[in-house]
């Protein structure tokens, strides 16, 4: 079946292929990572840069309120960011993500607790929540491609998330830095010498 | 505010086929639809006339639902959709907390931007407005529309529902049904699994109110917008999140199997078997 071909109902055609691999079950957990964080490469470029510069610019906000939060309005605050949201011209799909990442660490600040590097903060946190709900969330289906069964589905999902988070980590990083979401790299991987000694079965 | 994508122009609704207009911005086409409202049961269920209001209203609710199926979005983008609607009680319709309320709302469950033009409507009100119905003979039976987003905050309420007996029979309309779970009887189950799994796993957290809300932090917004309207403090209100959360989650097994017959075909259910 080449590559093109809709697999998955519910998933957009940029995760179509992480998901043939998932179910194909011969792939290891660092290339179903890099895949799925391709093809949330793939749909941020897609969007353009207006949802980066809508991150830096309620991340400014969100900055300023973390330093004197006394006198915050907090229920004034949350809306306010649904209304910046609104204004701007943004994928529906990242937007949501955006708003549920922004209101989340906005509770984290109203709580009190210390966030560190607020706007890479929130660019992480809504790279991972695009893929939560772009890919993970998404996956669960009746029958899947080649007859994959849920468990093992399930159970691959769960393996490749740290990595993804890993990867979606460092993106989050440059993007927040270069408010843009053109040219992005994923983490270095480190390829693994192999000599005669080597054991084939231990490499991914 | 930029223009508007898709411009739709409502004649005055009536009994019989009115007509919307529909301009595109973009491609600068623009078609002619015809619209029909059949509401001439509402007086055999409610023994009266409609009040001109409830008429508004339903004409309202058209008008969105015609909006939103015609207006195509481009590449996930947020669409800007302008209305323009004779309405029966415009002046109220015009308020600008009922305006923003309005567009608040469209914008919360669409993500669309909404722009709404009331007029005056010149025809007269439609059959269900002028004519009543003599209460005789059989009392219609009670059903209640219950909808059904494929999710389980709505099963559980339907079921709550249910087993209250709040009407004789439920008309469950389901807004799934061209959403990503669409090619599988059994997507809407997995999708439930799903939330169950995750509101399990949130649950069952040492601060359970907490994780809640780092992982739904529009439940804090529910919260902050409605306590006062409620009586109740922020605090009773996250107990009683968690509380119906922690219901939902523990009803979940009771009501399984039989949730898993509707929602299975045959072929799956031999297989869960």
């Amino acid at each position: 079946m080449p590559d093109g071909d809709r697999v998955h109902p519910g998933l957009t055609r940029p995760y179509q292929k992480a998901y043939k691999q998932l179910c194909e079950g011969q792939f290891s957990d660092e290339s179903l990572a890099t895949e799925a964080v391709d093809a949330i490469k793939r749909q941020l470029k897609q969007g353009g840069d207006a949802p980066a510069q809508l991150i830096a610019q309620i991340g400014s906000r969100l900055e300023a309120i973390s330093k004197a939060p006394l006198l915050t309005n907090w229920p004034h605050v949350s809306r306010d960011i649904e209304h910046i949201v609104a204004k701007v011209t943004v994928p529906k799909r990242i937007g949501q993500q955006i708003v549920e990442a922004s209101k989340g660490l906005l509770y984290e600040i109203r709580k009190g607790e210390a966030v560190p590097r607020i706007r890479e903060q929130f660019m992480e946190r809504t790279l991972n929540r695009v893929y939560a709900a772009e890919f993970e969330q998404r996956v669960p289906m009746a029958q899947h491609y080649q007859g994959a069964r849920q468990e093992d589905v399930d159970a691959r999902l769960e393996g490749m998330r740290p990595l993804v988070q890993k990867n979606l980590a460092h993106i989050a990083q440059q993007a927040a830095k270069r408010v843009t979401f053109q040219r992005l790299r994923r983490s270095p991987t480190v390829t693994p010498k192999v000599n005669l000694e080597t054991d084939i079965a231990s490499l991914n | 505010m930029q223009p508007a994508d898709y411009l739709f122009h409502f004649d005055d609704l009536c009994d019989s086929a009115s007509r919307v207009q529909i301009a595109e911005r973009h491609t600068g086409r623009s078609q002619e639809l015809p619209v029909t409202i059949d509401d001439s049961q509402f007086p055999h269920i409610l023994f009266r006339q409609i009040p001109s209001l409830h008429a508004d209203l339903i004409d309202l609710a058209i008008a969105v639902h015609v909006a939103d199926r015609f207006a195509i979005g481009r590449a996930d983008l947020p669409r800007r959709l302008r209305v323009q609607l004779p309405l029966r009680n415009r002046e109220l319709f015009d308020r600008p907390t009922v305006v923003e309320k309005l567009r608040e709302i469209l914008l919360w469950y669409t993500d669309d931007q909404w722009e709404f033009v009331f007029t005056s409507r010149q025809a007269s009100g439609r059959i269900a407005e002028r004519q009543g119905c003599l209460a005789l003979g059989e009392q219609p039976r009670s059903t209640e529309v219950a909808l059904w987003s494929g999710g389980l905050d709505s099963l559980a309420g339907l079921i709550q529902r249910m087993s209250a007996e709040t009407a004789e029979r439920y008309l469950v309309p389901s807004t799934s049904e061209d959403r990503p779970y669409r090619f599988s009887t059994g997507n809407h189950l997995r999708a439930m699994l799903w939330q169950v799994r995750a509101m399990h796993h949130l649950l069952s957290s040492d601060k359970p109110w907490d994780s809640l809300a780092r992982y739904y932090p529009r439940l804090i917004d529910i919260i902050d917008r409605t306590a006062v309207l409620e009586g109740l403090t922020p605090e009773r209100m996250q107990d009683q999140f968690v509380q119906m959360y922690q219901r939902y989650v523990h009803e979940w097994e009771q009501v399984r199997p039989y949730i898993e017959r509707g929602l299975l075909g045959d072929e799956e259910l031999r297989e869960a078997a």
